[in-house]
């Protein structure tokens, strides 16, 4: 009974599902249908029998890389930097959109704003060109200042220490004014009769952001919060493997690099493929605990 | 049942929509099937209908992309009816886009420039077709180039007796000197009063030196930068120090016929603390393990005079600003170590086994055969790797040099008109011969020059690994090892370099090489040595 209801509901409202249509067909094609060639991590791939000739060796790839001299490695690099990213990176960009909002001179707020975001739009490799240049030891300004005070030269991309701190600070550098636009976006939601009244009640600025703005935009945290944390074994690697070099490499070798020098540079295609699965397994099993926790808290949650 | 209809009908959307996808994935051949009668066994054309292959490579930054221009490959093309689709990439992607063409089996009919192990490998899978025995029925001069150079023809053969890949050959003699030296700035050397260094200890002295003082006049004596590189290249990098204590910055030697892993080796351990004693002194440049080759050479061309001391490079005629490349000068034979040791490699001639391969997917093979086959005939040969604009042939048979106009730098003259070292060539020494090259002028000498070869002749060693293809089966031990010894032993050497401590630190290394299976991949390469020696001595 109960089907033929829906059934309905659906038939009636047909033109809905044939906009969304799209979308589905989107995903259908460019998201799962091109997860068949997954199996490879269970193959031995050879290019000329295809994906579904090749010969299966079950679980042979994965525990070649458990077993590996690069696996813990690899692996503590990929988390560590996704978690200084979440110590560092997450918080500065609410901190700093709370502070926006309460600017109330318009032309500087907007100002401020575009400063703030437009290193978003520098590609990777410039940005790590700029890294190069800044930082050098012989060259680069941060260097001579540290030089001028009478310090000794650091070589910043030279010391496995510095690749993390400089990796995040970078990252702060670049996302925290475009991570921000989310939240302003929040904050303009607010109603502002809330303000008004908690002004009439004569609560501080402070006090203000803590129990008005901050509540308002959690939903918002929360939501970025468990996405983030859905693929925190992953990184983007380009930035990573344009900074890494062989005196960094110790903290730099991340899964995705790794997966790039064996798999592609290496032509070990379903050895790749296993560690990719495994790093997206893991990926996933942090989704849904995070989202468990989320609402344990009777927080806002995905599912 | 009319809901149902439309439920249907969307459904065939869908599948409709994906079957257009995959229409735009798969590829169109080109080329159309011209039937084998068209093909003449001998003299021209090669095919009656014009035919087009398809051919994948790379090419030299310097000579571009558009090969159909270049008078080398017109000539090649003349009166065939054999014409090409080329699909260049540059050099620094074509390794990502080549495995990638490979892996999905969407094949062009030529492919240029692949590593051994993907030969053996496409080969062993039936991606590329077998040649012999279309180089014996169609490729006459190819056949007499192997023929003088059967060492060649041994590189080209897999182990399972097939040759799958063409090869681009370079046998004049002087390409056994090794790729990597050191060049000394002769100015500063006069300005602190000491001769081109001999031994190991004056050149540190030397270094000590130019760091100390203000070498290039500005007023601050801390700015020099004593000795450049690129850890880690094989051009660049610091390999020239290592025959100053016994060995050779190669992953493998044979001494013996005995294979050695040179970086578990006593005397590698004695290079890595040379080169330690001088970075803790300041004396190497700490850029040399971040930066990269245009950086390297941008750092040692700018500037109105020599403002390095000493870096590592082929040659810095071409590495260096013309206005002052000869104040740099080069020891040219290796430095005498410590214990009075000076070796140099005697490296395998310029030889690319894996260069030109012809895979199923070409419906001409023998048509292709003959069109590349005109690469080696002798005097195409010597355009393709010399430039045809650098040649004027003489009445006796020998070829003048002509000299780069002053637009063009040494390098670019040479590689214009030709895809130089990115397509096949053979060429001899008996083509060198037949070059008059210029006389080096007094401290001009580079290795571009047969002298240079002569004076490295008395300190050379024969412990290169050789050329040779490995089996199906070896090349999968060896590509599971490489990546991680290769990253392992890296890392390890460019910290004790720049931090010292291996002394300390050499036993647990060792043991750890171990661990990650050196010994398995050392056999491999052991049981490629011997195969090969068995099948030379034939």
């Amino acid at each position: 009974m109960k089907t033929s209801v829906a059934w309905k509901r659906i038939v009636r409202n047909w033109q809905v599902y044939v906009l969304l249509l799209p979308v589905l067909v989107h995903f259908a094609v460019f998201q799962y249908a091109p997860m068949y060639g997954l199996q490879i991590a269970f193959k031995d791939f050879i290019a000329i029998d295809g994906i579904w000739g090749s010969p299966w060796v079950g679980f042979e790839h994965f525990d070649r890389f458990f077993h590996s001299y690069q696996f813990w490695n690899t692996l503590k690099n990929t988390l560590l930097i996704n978690l200084y990213e979440l110590i560092f990176d997450f918080p500065i960009a609410i901190v700093f959109a709370l502070m926006l909002n309460q600017v109330t001179r318009l032309r500087f707020k907007k100002w401020v704003q575009t400063i703030t975001y437009a290193p978003h739009f520098i590609s990777a490799v410039v940005l790590v060109g700029m890294l190069f240049i800044f930082l050098s030891p012989r060259t680069g300004m941060i260097n001579n200042l540290i030089a001028l005070f009478g310090g000794e030269r650091i070589n910043f991309l030279g010391e496995a220490a510095w690749f993390k701190p400089i990796y995040v600070l970078s990252e702060v550098w670049q996302t925290t004014g475009w991570n921000a636009i989310i939240y302003l976006a929040a904050l303009t939601a607010v109603d502002p009769q809330h303000h008004e009244a908690a002004i009439v009640d004569g609560a501080s600025k402070l006090q203000r952001v803590r129990h008005i703005d901050l509540p308002s935009i959690m939903p918002v945290i929360m939501i970025l919060l468990i996405l983030k944390v859905g693929h925190f074994a992953s990184l983007g690697f380009q930035k990573v493997l344009l900074m890494q070099n062989t005196l960094n490499i110790d903290s730099s070798e991340v899964v995705q690099t790794y997966v790039y020098k064996t798999g592609l540079l290496g032509t070990q295609f379903s050895y790749s493929a296993a560690i990719g699965l495994f790093d997206n397994v893991i990926n996933f099993v942090l989704l849904i605990l995070m989202n468990q926790l989320a609402k344990r808290l009777k927080q806002q949650s995905l599912f | 049942m009319r809901m149902r209809k439309r439920e249907l009908s969307s459904l065939a959307l869908v599948l409709s929509t994906a079957a257009l996808l995959a229409g735009c994935a798969g590829s169109g051949k080109s080329g159309g099937t011209a039937n084998e009668d068209d093909f003449h066994e001998s003299g021209l054309p090669i095919v009656d209908k014009p035919i087009t292959l398809r051919i994948a490579g790379t090419y030299d930054e310097r000579t571009g992309s558009n090969w159909n221009e270049l008078e080398t490959i017109k000539e090649l093309n003349k009166d065939t009816n054999v014409q090409e689709d080329w699909n260049l990439v540059p050099g620094t992607d074509w390794a990502n886009k080549r495995k990638i063409t490979l892996a999905s089996g969407d094949l062009p009919d030529v492919v240029l420039d692949l590593t051994n192990s993907e030969v053996v490998t496409g080969g062993a899978q039936g991606m590329f077709i077998p040649l012999e025995d279309l180089i014996a029925k169609y490729a006459p001069n190819l056949t007499a180039f192997l023929a003088k150079y059967p060492e060649v023809r041994q590189a080209i053969t897999a182990p399972d007796g097939h040759i799958y890949s063409l090869p681009l050959a370079n046998m004049s003699q002087y390409k056994h000197a090794d790729g990597n030296s050191l060049w000394i700035n002769k100015e500063w050397l006069k300005k602190i009063g000491m001769e081109m260094p001999t031994t190991t200890e004056d050149f540190k002295k030397m270094l000590e030196a130019f760091k100390a003082q203000d070498m290039d006049g500005d007023g601050n004596p801390n700015n020099e930068i004593p000795l450049t590189g690129i850890y880690g290249d094989s051009l660049y990098g610091l390999g020239y120090l290592f025959g100053s204590f016994n060995t050779m910055d190669n992953t493998f030697i044979v001494q013996d016929d005995k294979v050695q892993f040179v970086r578990s080796t006593p005397e590698y351990k004695n290079a890595i603390d040379y080169l330690h004693s001088l970075y803790a002194e300041g004396l190497i440049d700490p850029e040399t393990f971040t930066q990269n080759s245009s950086q390297l050479i941008a750092k040692i061309s700018s500037g109105k005079k020599a403002s390095v001391g000493a870096f590592f490079a082929w040659s810095a005629d071409q590495n260096t600003n013309a206005d002052y490349r000869w104040d740099y000068g080069s020891p040219i034979i290796p430095l005498k170590g410590p214990d009075g040791y000076q070796i140099t490699p005697r490296n395998n001639l310029q030889l690319s086994p894996a260069m030109f391969v012809i895979t199923k997917a070409d419906k001409h093979p023998k048509a292709t055969m003959r069109w590349v086959d005109r690469a080696y005939e002798p005097e195409l040969s010597l355009k393709l790797r010399e430039g045809p604009n650098r040649l004027k042939k003489m009445d006796d048979g020998t070829y003048d040099i002509i000299e780069n106009p002053k637009n063009y730098t040494a390098g670019e003259w040479k590689v214009k008109e030709t895809p130089y070292n990115s397509f096949v060539y053979g060429f001899s020494q008996e083509m060198r011969d037949k070059e008059r090259l210029p006389k080096p002028k007094p401290g001009q000498l580079d290795p571009d020059f047969d002298e240079w070869y002569q004076a490295l002749i008395p300190y050379m060693k024969s412990w290169v690994f050789p050329d040779i293809l490995f089996t199906n089966d070896q090349y999968k031990t060896i590509e599971q090892y490489q990546t991680d010894i290769q990253a392992y032993t890296d890392k390890m050497a460019a910290q004790w370099i720049t931090k010292g401590g291996i002394d300390k630190d050499w036993d647990g290394y060792v043991q750890t090489l171990n661990k990650m299976g050196l010994s398995d991949y050392i056999k491999v390469y052991q049981d490629g040595y011997d195969t090969n020696k068995k099948n030379l001595e034939k």
